[in-house]
């Protein structure tokens, strides 16, 4: 049975710490926790007109992960028609600086791998949905 | 905070690890220049939100590329953002050669990704010296981006 990917779509945003967390966390899942079920969407090329990503966020259950209530990647997939089938938001930090991985405390540590934990539970459920879909149409 | 800055805007792209080069370098640069240089995320920008579209309206910005598509720039110049310079890493890449990062990984860019980021973000350093010494000297000009 040939299941399609899930797009993991992370806010990444710069401005606030919290946009590492979701980043860190969507690459934790590509790279090490759901390789072969995941693919990332870059947020940027996907806001300015990635045709590609815009395909494939339209046609296959993608995942948000947003680093505050602003909620930028929901909004986005919602206003291009996208498969939204998980929204995660991440709490505020108390730290207000940590950007990249060289920065993070142990605090932020755990917040990557907790946070990278619930996406890689979220794809596993989408995949377990799609199976029983697929089985029900046979 | 100074009374004029510029705003920074990495793409942030997470598909490249050009993207996390921009992340760092933009990192480097509100070190380097702190109160001068101010960082903002750039998907606030397109999805509406009014704060973020005032504040690259109002002031000037950079925008940083991890890659040809420019995405930054793009959504900048989308907004009614005051862009007056863009950069991308891939430029900065083709002449300096030997950094390439070697990471496999996006997350990790490397001994030689971060010194990439470092040239990145003192070629901007130095553009957000020129932008607001022409600021104080003419009053405010915006320039094309190269």
């Amino acid at each position: 049975m040939i299941l399609p990917k899930v797009g993991v779509v992370a806010c990444s945003g710069t401005g606030l710490p919290e946009g590492t967390i979701t980043r860190l966390a969507a690459l934790r899942v590509l790279e090490e926790l759901r390789p072969r079920q995941t693919v990332t969407i870059c947020l940027p090329l996907f806001l300015a007109g990635g045709k590609e990503d815009r395909e494939f966020v339209r046609n296959h259950p993608t995942i948000v992960v947003d680093g505050c209530e602003k909620r930028c990647g929901e909004r986005s997939v919602k206003q291009l028609r996208g498969r939204l089938v998980a929204s995660i938001v991440l709490p505020r930090l108390a730290r207000k600086d940590p950007w990249t991985m060289g920065d993070l405390g142990d605090e932020e540590t755990r917040m990557v791998i907790e946070l990278s934990e619930k996406i890689a539970d979220t794809v596993d459920r989408v995949f377990e949905e799609m199976k029983k879909r697929l089985k029900r149409r046979r | 905070m100074a009374d004029e800055y510029v705003v920074i805007l990495p793409c942030d792209g997470i598909g490249k690890v050009y993207g996390t080069v921009t992340r760092e370098a933009a990192r480097m640069i509100v070190k380097m220049r702190p109160g001068e240089a101010v960082l903002t995320c750039l998907p606030p920008l397109v999805v509406g939100d009014e704060d973020t579209a005032n504040l690259v309206r109002e002031n000037p910005c950079i925008a940083i590329n991890g890659c040809r598509s420019a995405c930054s720039e793009i959504n900048v110049r989308g907004s009614g953002g005051r862009l007056v310079s863009s950069f991308c890493v891939t430029d900065v890449l083709r002449k300096n050669r030997d950094l390439k990062p070697e990471s496999s990984r996006i997350s990790e860019i490397g001994s030689k990704g971060r010194r990439l980021a470092e040239v990145l973000a003192r070629a901007v350093t130095s553009e957000i010296d020129k932008i607001l010494d022409s600021s104080n000297d003419e009053g405010g000009t915006d320039v094309d981006s190269p």
